[in-house]
């Protein structure tokens, strides 16, 4: 992991802060100004203390307050702008970023999004990318700022006097073990903190989810113990972060009060012996605390930069992956129908052979049904035929073009895919009908609505095209889930449908209606289904019995009834 | 002795309170947020007392060491004024380094006792948290599945982390920086006004305006980043989507549209980000500019009267010190109200649940039945969830011990209220329900649960291991009869299949297993219970043939001589039954054996007609 975290990852931000180099120089002159002005703030209490009050000069008093108004002024105004800058150029940056992240998202492939899950992904698009920029947005300027007053409080201070600065300095050492040492086992005690809160939640999360098991086994005395358990574990976690990090403050404060004490006393020793003057220490005490912010900020851009170096890794990752378009490939003709596997043999992995030597034709308008048992490769001929992966050898041919040399696009707008999990994204329903055909219009919509059985039921209940789906369209019943997903299939008029037959909660009335669309949908295209209904099964053109990755059997209901082999045991169970 | 105060005032913001699962990920600190109003303030407080009450004697030692801590802190700069004035302008070094010895000790004694008084305190707010999330869980047990029903899982959890944790916090940091804040202010204001009216009054010119930009500031900055949160939730629920629905995509080739509205929620969240951070980035240096106003006017009107011979150089740098002292307790007083408020909005949420009326207790007279037969009887039973849409109207059924009754009908018809009811999941409104003649409400709750086994369509599955959630059906169950119960189900195979067999732990939901593994599991789990009455959710969810067969031939097995109810879907299920009884409109419309109902030629043969013959070949 370290060996990865190398600087040279957060090249990638260059291009994307190029545009404001010139915004970028200004708000760093405006740093090192503000410095300045910060570093010169003390400078002028002293010049009030040893000039003016001494000399009983009232109008230079003045004046001199004055001018600290100006540096006031002048910081804030240096500030203020700086602040508006790097804002501008940390969040237009991360929207950058973030937009080129999710565009690259989009041309890779299933594959991509099959090995990963969901969460990371969302995780790749906002954590990592916020970590990155507040790279660009707090620890650039930090690290500029904060080395420059650190410095410049140093000089000055040299500069006003030695010895009092090497007395500020003695209790640096401790200090910055207070916040080294300290921090880490801090850090690590509330990782432990953290963890047995998550362990917590997980617990709760799931009983709460399980309740109805919980419930109707009677085990919530079981439950109740086990929850006090971790309740109790967590409490212990909770109790050490806090006995550590009660170790913190008094330590920084004690390395205060006694550099404080012996600066008086010195301080004060050397002013009685006329070797400095009060405005010196005066100014000294202002300083003595300055230092630890400067300190402070700096270690803290240091985690900024291994969080955003740790982002840029990963981002870096996806953007190296490659995408899935070939844009040199001659685009697909409008498809006939007829689709064939040559010798298709395919791995996800290259190691584990998940179909071997595929055969098979299907002519246009054909229904296909795939049957067999899980993991037997069903879900993998559609996936090959989406053209979500690509198979290890063998063709598979549309019309007589190998689908892997022909423009993705021009390909995937002529096929459509009705999944199981009939994927509804929120919007109205408009908008999800026009997922598969952008132009449609509302009376085509209410067309194929009425085709699937759902126009009637909508106008029922008062559904138009205008209302709105949940997450998922959770709204609606999971039939109508289903029906609407054909819809949206029907409205894109395939020439080769794909459909992953669903046996979800349906009841005996809804299941009619699927079973009647499904029919009008197959009708005329050339369509593969993995089926589990035998209705479905029986009237497809041709039936594809497989196991363990291989066609055992093929032809029709009647015909593979008679061979009385596997398909005629599997509808006899 | 001016320490930068923006240190200073980060020791409060920046302490970690211990227990944060929701700290960390930008922007989100407790200030943030919108700010919730308390509803009921004297009443949810008089609570929160009940569990402080506890421990009130180490509150008591706290509460005296937070009012240490704020005087000392008062009488430093004070000593200054001494050191300066008598001992370093008249040159007494040897009472001077008494003096630091003495300012030594007097802050050796401040660190020490706010060191234990943080340290109490965190234990008082962490037992507390403790004692209000083991409250919190065992009401929940309690609570009657109505609750659940109604309540968002999202919420609860939200409740049980978040909301007890706002209220540990607060009662960590805020009561005690309350008490602090409010002698320190009272007190530097005393000595300020002791030690110079003239300068006070300066200073006090500037505080107003402190107070209110920084007022104003953060009401901005905080719409600001509830706007950008808002924002950043649709960003993040967009591409949530987008991943799921990702093959649906690519099949419908919509990568354009997505990316741009992607592209459209992008830039409205960079547009709020930037306000947001604009914002949060001029109240620091804001308040060090104001600090600093502040010190510039105390320091040339004190010099003006230093000049004049009023006030002594100890007195003005005494002076200074107070008067930045007295800008910090302003601005935590005002931050702390804002926590505060959260925190008994959260506690009142917290109390909310805990008033939830838990299951009805059993009457005094509950019986336990020991051997039940397994004879059911639905009388005249009146239903509804909510008052005025009733879901059972006068329903009558009568069962026979041994018996299987499928229920059939269209969804929402009332099949799943009737397993409900029997578990007392809910309790019915008019009629009765009775189990071998003896009424299910004069049965004890957990005896009437023990005798009913019930699968149900989404099993959950808890990540632990097989064996365990087997054994879920009877926690004292040996292994072998786990393992027993598990062949009986047609689960071994499987299982002995699995990485560990029966010691796999499985994710969370069991999400590593399939459909019909999970089902199998659920049976298992069923038949280890051994309950005399059996309900069956029959789940239909893609399995494949032959996982089917194991799953008819498991729940056969399980229904062998017991009453079972079947929420049927499989022709072959309703086949075999006893009595089919066809539900539609939570009426009992037919009922009778698979024969008898094709007979009637009514809504059984209509359904039946219309999709299972085309199952038989």
């Amino acid at each position: 992991m370290r060996e990865q975290l190398k600087i040279s990852n957060l090249i990638i931000l260059l291009p994307y802060l190029k545009p404001y180099r010139l915004k970028m120089l200004f708000a760093i002159i405006l740093m090192i100004l503000g410095a300045i002005c910060s570093i010169y703030l003390p400078m002028v209490t002293r010049k009030i203390i040893d000039v003016h009050i001494v000399a009983r000069d009232f109008r230079g008093v003045l004046i001199t307050a004055l001018i600290a108004v100006g540096l006031l002024a002048a910081i804030s105004l240096t500030n203020a702008l700086r602040a508006r800058l790097m804002a501008l150029v940390g969040q237009n940056t991360i929207k950058r970023i973030r937009d080129d992240l999710f565009v690259k998202l989009q041309t890779l492939p299933v594959s991509f999004f099959d090995k990963i899950p969901v969460g990371k992904v969302i995780t790749r698009l906002t954590s990592d990318v916020d970590a990155v920029s507040e790279l660009v947005s707090n620890a650039i300027v930090s690290m500029v700022i904060d080395t420059l007053r650190l410095f410049g409080y140093l000089a000055v201070m040299f500069w006003l006097d030695w010895r009092l600065t090497i007395i500020t300095l003695a209790f640096t050492p401790p200090l910055v073990f207070a916040m080294t040492y300290l921090n880490t086992k801090i850090r690590k005690a509330e990782d432990v903190v953290r963890e047995e809160t998550s362990i917590l939640n997980a617990y709760l999360q799931e009983s709460i989810s399980g309740l109805k098991v919980i419930q109707a086994f009677k085990s919530e005395r079981f439950f109740s113990d086990k929850f006090t358990n971790n309740n109790q574990d967590l409490l212990k976690a909770s109790n050490r972060a806090v006995a550590i990090y009660g170790f913190f403050w008094p330590i920084v404060d004690i390395c205060w009060l006694f550099s404080t004490a012996i600066m008086i006393y010195f301080g004060a020793k050397w002013v009685v012996e006329g070797q400095t003057t009060i405005g010196t220490l005066m100014a000294f005490f202002a300083y003595n605390g300055q230092f630890f912010g400067p300190l402070r900020g700096l270690s803290q851009a240091y985690r900024i930069i291994v969080r955003a170096l740790t982002g840029a890794v990963r981002i870096n990752e996806i953007m190296a992956t490659a995408p899935e378009t070939n844009n040199n490939l001659p685009a697909m003709p409008a498809i006939n129908g007829k689709v064939e596997f040559k010798n298709v043999t395919f791995s996800y992995n290259k190691k584990d052979i998940v179909l071997k030597n595929i055969n098979l034709v299907a002519n246009p308008g054909e229904t296909i049904a795939l049957v067999g048992h899980t993991g037997a490769g069903k879900t993998s001929i559609i996936n090959i035929l989406c053209r979500f992966y690509e198979p290890l050898e063998g063709q598979v041919l549309v019309d007589g073009n190998n689908i892997f040399n022909m423009e993705l696009l021009s390909y995937r707008r002529q096929v459509a895919l009705v999944l199981q999990d009939p994927f509804l994204f929120s919007g109205s329903i408009r908008d999800n009908l026009a997922f598969g055909a952008p132009n449609a219009s509302d009376e085509e919509m209410m067309e194929a609505l009425e085709t699937v059985g759902l126009k009637e039921q909508f106008a029922r209940t008062g559904i138009t095209l205008d209302s709105i789906l949940t997450e998922r369209g959770s709204n609606l019943s999971s039939g109508q889930r289903q029906l609407l997903s054909f819809a949206r299939a029907l409205l894109a008029d395939p020439r080769i449908l794909i459909l992953d037959e669903a046996t979800a909660y349906v009841d005996t009335l809804t299941e009619q209606k699927i079973q009647a669309a499904l029919q009008t949908l197959l009708k005329g295209r050339t369509s593969f289904v993995i089926a589990h209904r035998l209705s479905t099964i029986r009237n497809a053109d041709q039936i594809l019995v497989i196991d363990r990755g291989k066609i055992l059997e093929q032809g029709t209901h009647s015909e593979l009834l008679e061979l009385k082999g596997e398909y005629w045991k599997l509808c006899n169970a | 002795m001016a320490r930068d105060n923006s240190t200073r005032d980060s020791r409060t913001s920046g302490r970690p309170m211990g227990f944060g699962g929701h700290r960390g990920g930008g922007p989100r600190g407790m200030m943030m947020g919108p700010i919730v109003k308390p509803k009921n303030l004297t009443n949810t407080l008089k609570r929160l007392w009940r569990y402080m009450y506890y421990e009130r004697k180490t509150l008591g030692i706290v509460f005296l060491l937070v009012a240490l801590g704020a005087v000392l802190q008062l009488v430093g700069p004070y000593l200054i004024a001494i050191a300066i004035d008598d001992y370093i302008l008249a040159g007494k070094l040897r009472e001077l380094a008494y003096l630091c010895l003495l300012m030594i000790g007097i802050y050796l004694i401040n660190i020490g006792s706010s060191w234990l008084q943080s340290f109490l305190m965190v234990g008082i707010a962490q037992r507390n948290v403790y004692n209000m999330r083991t409250d919190l869980f065992a009401k929940l047990q309690e609570l009657p599945l109505k609750f659940f029903d109604n309540t968002t899982h999202g919420e609860l959890m939200s409740r049980l982390t978040n909301d007890i944790d706002n209220v540990g916090n607060t009662l960590n940091s805020s009561t005690t920086q309350v008490i602090s804040s409010v002698i320190s202010l009272v007190g530097t204001l005393a000595m300020m006004i002791w030690l110079s009216p003239l300068l006070t009054a300066l200073t006090l010119l500037v505080i107003p305006i402190m107070l209110f930009s920084t007022n104003a500031l953060a009401k901005r900055t905080r719409t600001f980043f509830a706007e950008q949160q808002k924002n950043l939730g649709q960003l993040n629920g967009h591409i949530e989507e987008v991943i799921s629905g990702q093959k649906v995509v690519k099949v419908f080739g919509r990568e354009q549209s997505v990316i741009e509205k992607f592209n459209e929620l992008n830039t409205r969240l960079k547009d709020s980000g930037i306000m947001a951070q604009i914002y949060s980035g001029i109240i620091p240096p804001l308040m060090g500019i104001l600090n600093n106003l502040s010190f510039i006017i105390v320091a040339a009107g004190g010099g003006y009267l230093a000049v004049k011979g009023v006030l002594t150089i100890g007195v003005i740098a005494a002076f200074i010190n107070y008067s930045r002292q007295f800008v910090r307790p302003l601005n935590e007083l005002a931050n702390q109200f804002n926590m505060f408020q959260m925190a008994i909005a959260g506690a009142e949420r917290f109390f909310e649940i805990l008033d939830e009326e838990p299951e009805p207790l059993d009457p005094p007279d509950a019986v336990e039945l020991t051997s039940v037969k397994g004879a059911v009887r639905f009388e005249n039973v009146d239903f509804a969830y909510e008052p005025d849409k009733p879901v059972l109207k006068e329903f009558n059924l009568d069962v026979q011990p041994g018996q299987t009754i499928a229920l059939v009908g269209p969804t929402g018809a009332g099949k799943t209220t009737v397993i409900n009811l029997l578990t007392r999941f809910y309790d019915i409104q008019s009629g009765k329900i009775t189990i071998d003649g003896i009424d299910i409400r004069k049965i004890k709750r957990k005896n009437l649960r023990s005798q009913l086994g019930i699968v149900l369509q989404d099993t959950y599955l808890f990540s632990e291991s097989v064996k365990e959630n087997i054994r879920y059906g009877r926690l004292n169950a040996t292994d072998e009869e786990v393992i027993e119960a598990a062949k009986l189900a047609n689960a071994d195979q499987f299982i002995r299949r699995l990485p560990n067999g029966y010691d796999t732990v499985l994710s969370e939901d069991g999400g590593d297993l399939s459909q019909g593994q999970r089902q199998l599991l659920a049976i298992a789990r069923a038949i280890l219970a051994n309950p005399a009455i059996l309900i069956l959710d029959e789940a239909t969810s893609n399995v494949d043939t032959r996982t089917e067969i194991h799953i008819q031939q498991a729940m056969l097995n399980l229904m062998k001589g017991r009453t079972s109810f079947v929420i049927a879907h499989r022709l072959s299920t309703i086949r075999n039954a006893d009595k089919i009884v066809v539900i539609n409109h939570g009426q009992i419309i037919e009922q009778g054996s698979h024969d008898e109902l094709l007979e009637q030629n009514g809504f059984y043969a209509s359904l039946y007609l219309g999709q299972f013959r085309q199952g038989i070949s």
